[in-house]
């Protein structure tokens, strides 16, 4: 017993006799198949297996027809010379308003400045309570460095200085935005 | 004897294959390197760039992958401006990857011609599904699995042929490779087939209706 499809009586027969309506659309397909212009499904699907069986290459001026049609709707690259002097100018425009800016301010500031210094350079900011304060560095060298004093000790004085002024303004940053 | 020879004759060889080998693989990048470079200028907006990326891959692009597919001259052409049109517009969203140009303007492509499909009913060669499934594939395999070429997109076209071809009757098989495949006139096929014309234009038509039918349940079988 065969496992397979039964198929259509007239795949058994190819040499059948044909019905009449076999007949008309046997003629309307050999008519399609000699003029292209026929519509006919059966006539497209025959084009459709001899190009995908043999496909037939595209016009070379054809082709370069449509590249040139792709091309010219791509959008214009911007030229480079232009780029820089577009960022040259914004650059040259933007130095001079912050001059400005710089000249204006020292002015008012220098015309508004305070007798002591002090009070110039310490923001409100230090006055609050809970901000660590400028101080003396005498607390930091209560530890003696290795004597003799072996190449490289005043860095590791300065090293000593910015890690501990470094954690200074890190305990004060976190106090300004509330997190610690 | 032989081993005394191939002592002499196989190192050179082997050192032949090799040298032709390096050769090849230097050719090769330095075509990548060049291509690289071609579509980087495209990405920047240089015209002639995109043309010469155009021109390279766009026959190969329109006969191995969009005519096959497609089914007709007109509709393949469409489908080809329609995609220069996509990549011109898209082609700033590149990303090089080490496999070229072509597998990506193969998927803009096949996005097109799945358009195409989904917008005429008419059946043809390929179906929706099987456009649809190549595109899963490119989206979903790896840069060097997606190493494919317009040869083996040609090597596809014909093993889904041959298939279909297999399966329907072999003397409608005949008929259709002698009228339609290879183009012969038609009272010379009736001739070989050993019928008359009037007799061939109604094999014909069996054998075209047969194809059909094993088309469509292939594609109904696939989706």
């Amino acid at each position: 017993m065969s496992s397979e499809k039964p198929k259509p009586t007239w795949l058994d027969d190819p040499d059948a006799p044909p019905s009449e309506e076999e007949k008309i659309a046997s003629a309307r397909l050999r008519d399609a198949l000699e003029d292209p212009k026929v519509v006919n499904a059966d006539a497209e699907l025959a084009r459709a297996l001899a190009l995908a069986d043999e496909p037939r290459p595209l016009d070379d001026a054809e082709h370069r027809e449509m590249v040139e049609r792709a091309v010219q709707k791509a959008p214009k690259a911007q030229p480079r010379s232009n780029v820089i002097r577009v960022v040259f100018g914004a650059a040259t425009a933007l130095s001079l308003a912050a001059a400005a800016v710089l000249v204006l301010g020292t002015l008012n500031r220098s015309a508004e400045a305070p007798r002591s210094a002090s009070l110039a350079v310490a923001p409100a900011e230090a006055d609050r309570p809970g901000l660590l304060q400028a101080r003396s560095t005498q607390e930091l060298f209560d530890e003696p460095f290795a004597k003799p004093l072996s190449r490289g000790a005043a860095s590791a004085r300065i090293d000593r200085i910015a890690m501990a002024r470094a954690g200074d303004l890190r305990e004060n940053r976190f106090a300004m935005w509330g997190v610690r | 004897m032989t081993a005394a020879l191939s002592i002499f004759i196989l190192p050179p060889v082997v050192e032949r294959d090799e040298a032709m080998k390096r050769s090849l693989d230097r050719a090769r990048e330095e075509a990548r390197a060049e291509e690289r470079e071609i579509v980087a200028r495209a990405q920047a907006g240089d015209k002639k760039a995109m043309g010469e990326l155009f021109q390279r891959f766009g026959p190969g692009l329109y006969r191995s992958v969009l005519l096959p597919r497609l089914g007709s001259e007109a509709s393949a052409k469409d489908a080809l401006s329609e995609t220069y049109a996509k990549v011109v517009e898209r082609i700033h969203q590149f990303t090089w990857q080490n496999v070229g140009f072509y597998p990506w303007l193969r998927t803009v492509a096949l996005r097109v011609a799945l358009d195409q499909l989904r917008a005429r009913k008419r059946l043809v060669v390929w179906e929706e599904d099987d456009v649809a499934r190549e595109l899963d594939a490119a989206a979903t395999t790896t840069p060097i699995d997606q190493q494919v070429s317009d040869r083996r997109d040609r090597e596809v076209v014909r093993a889904k042929m041959e298939r279909a071809l297999g399966a329907i009757h072999p003397r409608y098989a005949r008929a259709v490779r002698l009228r339609v495949l290879e183009e012969r006139p038609r009272e010379e096929v009736a001739h070989m087939l050993e019928v008359t014309p009037a007799t061939f234009d109604v094999l014909l038509h069996r054998a075209i209706g047969a194809l059909k039918k094993k088309l469509s349940e292939d594609a109904e079988g696939m989706s």
